[in-house]
């Protein structure tokens, strides 16, 4: 339950309030998750990032700077955004929500079924964060820093390109498969992504190194079959989510 | 159809700073977009017209003997890119042109207009800064130089006397000679139009350290302007992360960014941060340097 | 915190809590009642859309220190006028996309912003606003229809919602906006959770966390003393009284079973005590201070285990009958389990609860042994269905308060009559002194019939003497209601080669979970709205029903027909798959046609006798050749895409109208001294546009317009009785006692124009617009009442009319649906889906569209989506909306249609028969069939999951 709402008019006092409530703080973009019941993301006081206007988008040539508090409407509805960032914010399937989800909670939030992290993740985006330098959203999703994130950088589609997949049981329903493979303009420089139904975001290296030494698409899609990690879960047996990871696969390297 | 009263084609650069020293009304027309612009927008100054387009000579691009590199005030932002001798010796100023709109207006905006126009979004203006750019300027009482540091006396406001015809720019070897130079630009997209930040940084790296940083921005500040502060700051420190870091917030010293633009100050005080770091990176990058 | 926003226009400034839910504030700190939960906060439903700054938002996901200098709306800010309407709002009333209405606010809100960024959006684009509102009752597709009537009124404002049936009428069949709409669709207070004085008390339940066990002891000491506590419920304080929870005519089919709280639990999730309190946290704190043990047993979570030998009984307590005991009860009786509560039966209905079964019963015609030695082929297969839940957008609520010595409550129901008598017999107290009120319900589709918290806030009512509110969580609504009771049916068809049916068996068990509510009546069913369709002279069915310690279930829109009929479509199906014969044919040669007789019927009562019905009106053979010709159903489709195969099926359905010999409505018409009438009946409108059919059939009976009509209904003290909203009773009875009662008011209104006009009656006659002609002079219904309520006048007049009868008015349709089937992932796109329906007349055309493609989306979602799933400990794993999967806009067939074959049933008022459950029928066995089109695999469990698919096909 969130008792104290701050809304600091700077960056450097973001920072600072954060810090001096360590422990009972989050800083709140769109509130989104934080204000989400299922999303067990406690807050006692809230750093709201509302007033900092984090909330646009800058393009270059090579990559695409988009604020925190961009909503994942905004990021489909940008003209120069890569069209696959605009497909994985069109994941969450309602888009009164989507005004109110934005890309910085996606990738704070660290949800298995994040709409953008897999694609940002194949697509080597970067975060540039206020207190803690720059990183890359990989090391920010699957590690546990607390940065205030800025922004995210996204290579532009000249640059570096990506597939994506996702099946949910029904359009609304839960996570079953979710990928997302990156590449290079050259082709060079794969990144497989995956999470899914039991499946925590995760990498898979040995496909990654398949795909770059030309390996069949057979081949690979085999090798992320029996690579991709699973838990299980009661949405499907083992058998049915490395086949449903295979094909996947298969589908984003076509 | 744009108001003009007046039109002379000059024959060659003599005829032209004749025209113009005649007429106290009359104004160059050279590449053409900005002041196209400019009539569009029914500006009484631009209704006498001095034609500058078929004085070829100021459309070359060659080097001296001393190695300075010179590009005519008329040559086209793709003659600049495409020129083997920018890309060897001065390629920031081809990256920064190349950024400009499409091939279309890249064929036919020119650096001297886009320089001389004072206007606020000038890409070639940064890179400009960084290379300290000679501008060879000639009117009825001769020839003579201006550096573009300074060039800028405010928005829109450049120091050319009226009857002044910028002829070409030079760039002196000691500014470019192992120098590692690049140029970024991001463009947000506000209401009407398009809001852009561009930055070019020239660097000299001598033992992993910065011996000498030279950053300059467009758009963000009244005029195009050189980062005294931050270029202090990175005199002499070695070339990392934490530097860039306080290179980066330094910058916020310099740069005082228009308040008329929807992004807010802090997103565009972000923006120029990042650029900071990229351009400086990619600057380093180029001289085989990397950011420890 | 200090607050300041912009409310609908008009500044705003608060202090309150920053970190206060936004959805809270707006409906209990600024009292917009539209801006509703009913996700436990998650905002999946939408009920909570407001407009921040012209963006719709969910208000859940923000707190009220978000709201501080933006610019909220709501609904109320798109009404040109106090009480009007918007052109929006007013093509949503009048397009059928209005049925429970509790979130239409939020539906005009999202289009409302729509139409501002794109003036005539497209479908994709209007799929995309609404994508993030979970509707439940008209299947989506009328939203499209309100955005086409929007677009063609700006032209032409005459342009028509929906097509008109029986031109010979002005009212019925003719799309008039609903009754209720201008109240449902500008979110004025209509729903019980409106109605709650900021005083009352609240109650919430501690549930079990275990799915069989004894409660050894409970402590309620520590939760008593928890202040603001008023007081705490178990089984050591409540009424004795046994009961069901089934909204049932007395005496009910069901046993009962329970009592408000056992000793005994007997899923996760069961009543284990009531907290009572003055605030949601004063209660919450409680709960978590009552001390619970229990000695847990081991549950029994399938049929398989329930008929175990050995197995854990659900129900070991001593038995008792009113009537029909058996004759070894004594002895049954010896080793009955005390602490299990005893089990009173009304009369026999085939129990053995030591075996586990809650209920059995069979019966047959002809002779089917004889009819399998007759046929060429003979098909066993085995179907099974899972366990599904109705979803409504508002979830179970109730408000209760003492009116001097008398219990007013203010329910969410389909049953006030049973509710009455269910409260008054728990409480021990006369009916005269239980009010039962039913307000607008926010979607019921069964779960509201039967009774899961009226009888528990009455109690506590009745002994704190305050208002007692109780809503449910979204989580209670799946953990502690109603749904559909998993079934394995076994069908065996006998045939001969040129597809004529020689025998038919249905064999069916099914799960009641762990209370008997419907018990018998549900996997009944089963069997009797499906084996009609067929006319067949060697038929048998038998029907067990296990106890388990599944989640409850219960009442749920067409009541066991869906499982019933997937099973025999889809046998049907195969069967001719086996026979080599298109299935269309063997369709054709066994189904039922009018004038066909239906000896099937007298095996097939609802507990009691049943009589042989002729079908006098039925038009499955236009809707078959209608469907057939829609879908193209005989040209095969290919995709451009190697790993999708296109598939077609279809299945043919039917339902009842209400229980006939069961069911009864009554009606009361009064003429209001002004000639305007009003209607007083104890009918329930849960969405479905009852109080409309109903004034439509009093005005067209008193040659009124439908604007001088008026209704009030279900309140028990102010209308009269009607058994209730369910089994599809409500054109059929609450019109059929409309309709009775205006023919009663038409003849009392010619008796006394005849006595004014000093003439007989049978010289008169009621003409349009409420005009008596044929006398020496017309005379109005205003004058005619005005004069009865003179000092010469008779007394004010009143028709009253009570709807019985034995004869059943068969709906009927054939649903076809066209699917994609991707081959390496196992996905199902639905691509079409043609619902054509009979249903008599059509009274609310509109209405009765949204209801059938609100049912064909809801048999959509359990064909291919929505299942319970339960863990080894009978723990369910998927008690929300995200993990349950009821379907949303982007999952409706791309090509959806509703089409009606009106036939004319002498039975049903003005030729009608009902609408509101046989939609739900069809889908299952018309994907089965069209998977198998596809893929060559028949399905035979639901849902029909793309690993199901998959292992069939050999891929997994």
């Amino acid at each position: 339950m969130i008792r104290e709402f701050h809304r600091p008019a700077s960056i450097e006092q973001a920072v600072e309030l954060y810090r001096q409530h360590q422990g009972r703080a989050r800083y709140m973009a769109g509130g989104a998750e934080i204000n989400n019941p299922d999303s067990g993301l406690n807050c006692e006081c809230a750093v709201s990032l509302a007033d900092l206007g984090l909330d646009s988008v800058a393009a270059g040539r090579d990559d695409i700077l988009v604020g925190v508090c961009t909503t994942l409407q905004t990021v489909m509805d940008h003209p120069d955004m890569p069209p696959s960032l605009c497909r994985a914010a069109g994941f969450l399937h309602s888009r009164h929500m989507r005004n109110q989800y934005t890309i910085g909670g996606d990738i704070a939030a660290r949800r298995n079924d994040s709409y953008t992290a897999a694609a940002l993740m194949a697509l080597k985006a970067m975060l540039h964060t206020a207190d803690q330098g720059d990183m890359s959203v990989e090391e920010y999703v699957l590690g546990t820093s607390d940065a205030l994130i800025l922004s995210v950088s996204i290579p532009s589609r000249t640059t570096r390109s990506c597939e994506l997949f996702r099946q949910n049981r029904s359009q609304r329903g839960p996570l079953l498969m979710n990928m997302a493979v990156g590449r290079d303009a050259d082709g060079g420089a794969p990144v497989v992504a995956v999470s899914g139904a039991g499946i925590s975001l995760t990498r898979l290296s040995k496909t990654e190194s398949l795909l770059a030494s030309g390996a069949d698409v057979k081949q690979a899609a085999k090798q992320a079959s029996e690579e991709v990690p699973l838990t299980g879960h009661w949405l499907g047996s083992d058998e049915y989510f490395r086949h449903l990871c295979g094909a996947a696969f298969a589908h984003c390297v076509r | 159809m744009f108001p003009i009263e007046k039109y002379h084609m000059a024959e060659s650069v003599q005829d032209a700073v004749r025209a113009l020293a005649e007429d106290e009304n009359a104004r160059v027309i050279a590449g053409g977009t900005d002041v196209l612009i400019r009539l569009h927008e029914g500006h009484k100054d631009y209704r006498n017209l001095v034609d500058i387009n078929s004085l070829d000579a100021l459309r070359r691009i060659w080097q001296e003997d001393d190695g300075s590199v010179c590009i005519g005030a008329l040559a086209s932002f793709t003659e600049i890119m495409d020129h083997p001798l920018v890309q060897k010796f001065v390629p920031v100023i081809g990256e920064a042109v190349a950024t400009v709109g499409g091939p279309q207006v890249r064929n036919r905006g020119t650096m001297g207009g886009n320089i001389c126009n004072g206007a606020v979004s000038a890409d070639s203006a940064c890179a400009a800064l960084v290379h300290e750019v000679d501008l060879v300027i000639e009117n009825v009482d001769g020839e003579r130089t201006e550096s573009v540091i300074g060039f800028h006396a405010g928005p829109g406001r450049v120091n050319l006397k009226h009857g002044d015809l910028l002829k070409y720019f030079r760039i002196r070897p000691e500014n470019y000679l192992n120098m590692g130079a690049a140029y970024y630009k991001y463009a947000m997209r506000e209401a009407m139009d398009i809001a852009t930040i561009g930055c070019a940084a020239g660097l000299h790296v001598t033992d992993g350290a910065i011996s000498e940083l030279r950053l300059a921005y467009t758009v963000s500040a009244p005029t195009p302007i050189r980062c005294a502060e931050a270029e202090l700051a990175a005199k002499g420190q070695p070339l990392n992360k934490t530097t860039l870091g306080n290179i980066a917030q330094t910058v916020e010293q310099d740069v005082k960014p228009r308040t008329s633009w929807r992004a807010t100050k802090e997103f565009r005080m972000h923006v120029i941060r990042t650029l900071a770091a990229k351009v400086i990176t990619n600057a380093a990058w180029k001289i085989g340097e990397k950011i420890a | 915190m200090r607050i300041e926003f912009t409310l609908n226009g008009i500044a705003r400034n608060v202090t309150v809590e920053p970190g206060m839910n936004a959805q809270k504030f707006l409906q209990d700190v600024m009292h917009v009642p539209s801006v509703r939960s009913g996700d436990d906060g998650t905002g999946y439903i939408g009920n909570d859309v407001i407009l921040v700054d012209d963006t719709p938002m969910s208000a859940q996901r923000l707190i009220v220190a978000q709201l501080h200098e933006r610019n909220v709306r709501t609904v109320e800010s798109l009404s040109p006028e106090p009480g009007k309407l918007s052109d929006l709002q007013q093509a949503l009333v009048e397009s059928g996309a209005v049925q429970d209405g509790y979130n239409t606010p939020a539906a005009a809100l999202l289009l409302d912003d729509l139409l501002h960024r794109i003036p005539k959006p497209n479908r994709q684009e209007i799929q995309d606003a609404l994508s993030g509102l979970f509707v439940r009752d008209c299947g989506y597709e009328p939203f499209f229809k309100a955005m086409d009537l929007y677009q063609a009124r700006k032209n032409d404002p005459d342009a028509a919602a929906a097509p008109t049936f029986r031109p010979e009428w002005r009212e019925v069949g003719t799309p008039r906006p609903r009754l209720d709409g201008v109240s449902l669709a500008s979110g004025q207070k209509a729903f019980v959770e409106d109605r709650v004085v900021p005083e009352a008390l609240v109650l919430h339940m501690l549930r079990s966390p275990h799915a069989h066990a004894y409660i050894t002891s409970i402590d309620t000491a520590a939760a008593e003393n928890v202040p603001g506590v008023h007081m705490v419920i178990t089984h050591e304080n409540c009424p004795e009284t046994n009961y069901t929870q089934a909204g049932q005519g007395f005496p009910e089919p069901s046993p009962h079973d329970r009592r408000m709280f056992n000793r005994k639990v007997r899923h996760v999730g069961d009543r284990v005590a009531a907290v009572v309190a003055e605030t949601h946290e004063a209660a919450k704190a409680a709960l978590e201070l009552l001390k619970v043990e229990y000695e847990v047993l081991e549950p029994v979570l399938s049929i398989e285990q329930a008929e175990r030998e050995g197995a854990p009984l659900v129900h070991g307590g001593p038995q008792q009958y009113v009537v029909g005991a058996p004759d070894d009860l004594e002895e049954i009786n010896k080793n009955a389990e005390p602490r299990d509560g005893t089990i009173t039966y009304q009369f026999p209905i085939g129990a053995n609860p030591r075996k586990n079964i809650a209920a059995s019963i069979s019966g047959g015609l002809g002779d089917t042994t004889a009819g399998f030695e007759q046929a060429d082929v003979v098909i066993e297969r085995t179907y099974k269905t899972g366990q599904i839940y109705c979803t409504p957008p508002e979830t179970h609520v109730v408000y209760s308060y003492m009116d001097n010595n008398r219990v007013v409550v203010h329910a969410s129901t389909q049953v006030p009559w049973h509710v009455r008598r269910l409260v008054a017999t728990v409480l021990g107290m006369p009916q005269n002194r239980v009010r039962v009120i039913k307000e607008r319900v926010g979607g019921g589709y069964g779960s509201k019939q039967d009774i899961l918290l009226e009888d528990v806030c009455a109690w506590a009512t009745y002994k704190t003497n305050r208002p007692v509110y109780s809503h449910y969580t979204r989580t209670e609504e799946f953990t502690a209601c109603s749904s559909r009771h998993p079934m394995t049916v076994s069908v065996k068809l006998g045939a001969l080669d040129d597809g004529t049916l020689t025998a038919v068996e249905m064999n069916s068990k099914a799960d009641t979970g762990p209370y008997g509510n419907h018990c018998l009546t549900v996997p009944m069913n089963a069997c009797s709205k499906s084996l009609p369709l067929f006319l067949c002279d060697n038929v048998a069915f038998s029907v067990t029903v296990f106890y388990s310690n599944i989640l409850p279930t219960g009442a749920y829109q067409g009541y066991g027909a869906p499982q019933g009929s997937f099973a025999l479509q889809t046998a049907m199906a195969e069967l001719a798959s086996e026979l080599g014969l298109s299935h269309m044919d063997v369709i054709e040669k066994n189904r039922v046609r009018e004038g066909s007789r239906l000896e099937l019927m007298r095996i097939l009562g609802e507990g009691r006798e049943g009589v042989a019905a002729d079908v006098e009106s039925c038009g499955l053979g236009e809707a078959l050749k209608c469907g057939a010709e829609s879908i193209e159903l005989n040209s095969p489709v290919t995709s451009d895409d190697p790993d999708i195969r296109i598939g077609k099926g279809f299945a043919i359905i039917q339902q009842g109208s209400g229980l006939p010999g069961l069911d009864q409505a009554n009606g009361r018409v009064c003429l209001c001294s002004d000639g305007s009438l009003l209607v007083q009946q104890g009918g329930a409108d849960l969405g479905t546009g009852l109080d409309t059919v109903m004034a439509k059939m009093a005005a067209e009976t008193m040659q009124v317009p439908l604007d001088k009509v008026a209704v009030i209904s279900g309140d028990t003290d102010a209308t009269p009785f009607d058994t209730g909203a369910y089994a599809s009773s409500g054109t059929f009875f609450s019109g059929g006692a409309a309709m009775l009662a205006a023919r009663d008011l038409n003849k009392k209104v010619l008796e006394r124009a005849a006595h004014i006009l000093k003439t007989v009656p049978e010289e008169l006659r009621l003409d349009y617009p409420g005009v008596v002609t044929g006398g020496s002079r017309n005379l109005t219904l205003a004058e005619i009442a005005h004069e009865a309520e003179s000092g010469e006048g008779l007394g004010p007049i009143a028709g009253v009319g009570s709807f019985t009868t034995e004869h059943h008015a068969i709906p009927y349709g054939a649903h076809f649906a066209q699917v994609a089937v991707n081959v390496r992932t196992g996905e199902v796109r639905l691509q079409k889906y043609h619902a054509l329906q009979d249903c008599g007349t059509p009274v609310n055309p509109e209405l009765a569209a949204g209801q059938i493609y609100g049912g064909a989306l809801k048999s959509l979602g359990h064909a291919l989506w929505e299942e319970m799933v339960l863990d080894e400990t009978g723990t369910p794993m998927n008690p929300s909306m995200q993990g349950y999967c009821a379907p949303g806009i982007l999952d409706i067939p791309e090509d959806f249609r509703a089409e009606f074959v009106v036939t004319d049933d002498p039975h049903g008022p003005f030729g009608a028969k009902s609408i509101s459950e046989i939609a739900t029928n069809g889908a299952a066995p018309a994907v089965a069939e069209a998977i198998h089109d596809a893929v060559g695999v028949w399905i035979r469990d639901w849902p029909f999951t793309p690993e199901k698919i998959l292992r069939a096909m050999g891929t997994l």
